[in-house]
């Protein structure tokens, strides 16, 4: 191993230990949300609604200059993914679709059981698996999360969640879900603050640089 | 022959053909005191399992449906490996309706919500087609404890007490009781029973007055069940076991005599009220172990212990528990026999109400087949049902029915038949086991 790897190695790490995320979940059952855990109206009956209340630290909860990444626990029990939708609004009603009837191998779309996933930008593409959850780790939404943000977290106030069976026969219900706010700290190297001079010290700095020009300028004459 | 004498001939076999293919197109007649796979008023699920650890170890689904243009109300009963009813609820069917119920949701106390005219004026809840009916059980509507399934589920108190009674633990539901064989592996186990009834009740089948206040004998339910194993990539779905009732329509002497066998005769005083047809006593079934590929066989065998069965203390299992049988006799490919019975090398083979038993544990041969005669040790005569599947991991298998030797009601007509020469004009086999002897 040579010095310089090892150096290389400090320095990612370095870079990564600078870039960690500090995550808060704000989960519907923790904060007394409406609905949290509620069944699922099999269809055509109406879509069911739950909500939370974000509290104000949510939305100042990423200092300046972070990077702000939104996430939605979902955690369904239904027998049949692919008969739901279910999208997530923030209290100024911008959505996003996490989940839209789901497709599976044949007619009727998943026949999978249960979600229990992060939804999150960036994750893989939701697919239904064979196994409970048929929906599970980090998937992306069908409509991205990060329009619901607000430069520092996540606006605090109403979020609501829509869950929608959209077929006949197979039920389920909504078990929990939740918000969650990432913020991640850029890199140390890209916050090396550029020195600002003011216009005294310059002409100071001017007049020091001439004095000394000039010092070195008689001594050379002296010498001839 | 001259040409339009053809044409005549052709016109004959044309029309022979048509009437033949009518009468291929009428309904299949059912039978009753044999299990047929038709329509019924009740139907029984054998043996269902859900585990509660592992979503994805063995599980089980339900699919009913109505078989009739005419709306139906159903009565579902889930009941213990010893034969303890923990849970019941309705179902409301319109015309052609079909309703699914995944056990593993009942363990989580999501129920199927259905719901009749009167409750649904919306027509959201159970929408009818244009050949279905739809109409109103009052007795659904604020009926708290025998009302449709609400809603929402069910509390978390019921729910902890359903699963603890279906695992063999002590439970609320029995006042703290136990119902059910603790296998230590906290799998739910247990059968279900599905009735045509007139009302939304609360009653379990061993209530005397089900069968006066409660249920009907209509024809019209039908359907199967799924058992997975997503862990062990295994499925296989069979149908339900239907028994038929007569009184709607027709009387039969089989299910309508007090005294002979019928499917609720253990809680009716054998008064023939519930007017259906007993299963069968003795059965037959193919078995392979390990023949060529990784085949295991597993029989389903549900048992009727005779009498009604209330919660017991912990710790022990209840009177009539364990069942003994009257005959197990184990044949391989070149019939060679060896009867389990002799000597009393395994007396209680099966000795639950409901369990899945690997074929490998009743038969020291690798394939052949068995015979069964699961009338108790003292030829009490008892009902039963057996199925089997051939299970090979990574395949989907369906579940068939044992071959249904001798039924219940054939015995007690062969009782009759001794008593009075002559009263019983069916014939049967007695080919196993003790003739061999």
């Amino acid at each position: 191993m040579t010095i310089r790897s090892v150096c290389t190695g400090l320095f990612l790490l370095s870079l990564a230990g600078a870039a960690a995320a500090q995550t808060t979940t704000y989960s519907c059952s923790a904060l007394g949300g409406s609905n949290c855990t509620a069944r699922i109206l099999d269809g055509p009956q109406a879509a069911i609604t739950s909500t939370l209340q974000l509290p104000a630290a949510a939305a100042t909860q990423c200092s300046a200059g972070s990077t702000v990444t939104l996430a939605v626990q979902l955690n369904i029990i239904h027998s049949w993914i692919g008969d739901l939708t279910a999208a997530v609004a923030n209290p100024s009603a911008s959505s996003s679709t996490l989940l839209s009837n789901l497709a599976g191998a044949g007619v009727g779309g998943c026949q999978g059981s249960d979600v229990s996933a992060l939804f999150q930008d960036g994750g893989t593409a939701a697919a239904c698996s064979g196994l409970i959850p048929a929906v599970g780790g980090t998937v992306a939404p069908v409509s991205p999360l990060a329009p619901l943000a607000s430069a520092n977290g996540a606006p605090s106030g109403q979020w609501t969640l829509t869950v929608t069976d959209t077929a006949n026969n197979n039920e389920g219900a909504l078990l929990d879900w939740g918000v969650s706010v990432s913020c991640a700290a850029l890199p140390n190297y890209e916050y090396v603050p550029v020195p600002t001079l003011s216009v005294w010290t310059l002409l100071l700095t001017g007049v020091g640089l001439g004095f000394v020009a000039l010092i070195v300028l008689r001594r050379r004459r002296s010498i001839r | 022959m001259l040409k339009s004498e053809y044409g005549c001939l052709g016109l004959l076999v044309g029309i022979a053909v048509s009437v033949g293919a009518m009468s291929w197109a009428t309904p299949v007649s059912a039978r009753v005191g044999t299990i047929d796979n038709v329509p019924a008023a009740t139907l029984l699920l054998p043996y269902f399992e859900s585990d509660l650890n592992d979503a994805n170890g063995s599980q089980t689904t339900v699919h009913l449906a109505n078989s009739s243009a005419t709306s139906i109300l159903a009565h579902v009963t889930l009941w213990t490996d010893l034969a303890v009813p923990v849970m019941n609820f309705n179902i409301y069917f319109t015309g052609y309706d079909s309703v699914d119920i995944d056990v593993r949701l009942l363990m989580q106390g999501i129920l199927p919500r259905t719901a009749s005219a009167g409750q649904d004026p919306s027509d959201l809840i159970s929408p009818k087609g244009p050949l279905s009916q739809d109409i109103n059980y009052a007795s659904c509507t604020g009926n708290a404890s025998g009302q449709l399934p609400p809603n929402g589920l069910l509390d978390a108190p019921t729910v902890a007490g359903i699963r603890a009674a279906l695992t063999g633990q002590s439970s609320i539901l029995l006042s703290g009781q136990c119902g059910a064989v603790d296998h230590g592996d906290n799998i739910a186990r247990g059968y279900i029973t599905i009735d045509t009834v007139n009302n939304c009740t609360s009653r379990y089948p061993n209530d005397p007055n089900y069968f006066t206040q409660d249920i009907t004998f209509q024809p019209s339910l039908f359907g199967s069940y799924t058992r997975f194993n997503r862990s062990e990539n295994t499925q296989s779905t069979e149908n339900m076991v239907s028994s038929e009732a007569d009184g709607f329509g027709s009387v039969d002497p089989q299910v309508s005599t007090p005294g002979r066998p019928t499917f609720y005769a253990s809680f009716n005083g054998s008064n023939a009220s519930d007017h259906r047809e007993a299963l069968g006593t003795v059965w037959q079934a193919r078995y392979f172990s390990g023949v060529g590929v990784a085949v295991t066989t597993k029989m389903v065998v549900w048992r009727d212990p005779g009498v009604t069965v209330s919660p017991f203390a912990c710790g022990a299992l209840p009177s009539p528990f364990p069942l003994t049988q009257r005959e197990i006799v184990a044949f391989d490919e070149q019939e060679h026999a060896t009867i389990l019975n002799v000597g009393n090398t395994l007396p209680f083979a099966l000795p639950y109400a409901t369990q899945e038993v690997d074929t490998a544990t009743l038969s020291p041969y690798q394939s052949g087949f068995l015979a069964m005669n699961l009338s108790k040790a003292d030829d009490t005569r008892l009902q039963s049902y057996v199925s089997v599947r051939q299970i090979v991991p990574g395949a989907a298998a369906d579940g068939a029915p044992a071959h249904q030797m001798i039924t219940q009601s054939q015995l007690a007509c062969e009782d009759a038949n001794n008593a009075t020469p002559g009263s019983c004009t069916q014939t049967f086999p007695i080919m196993f086991g003790r003739t061999i002897q």
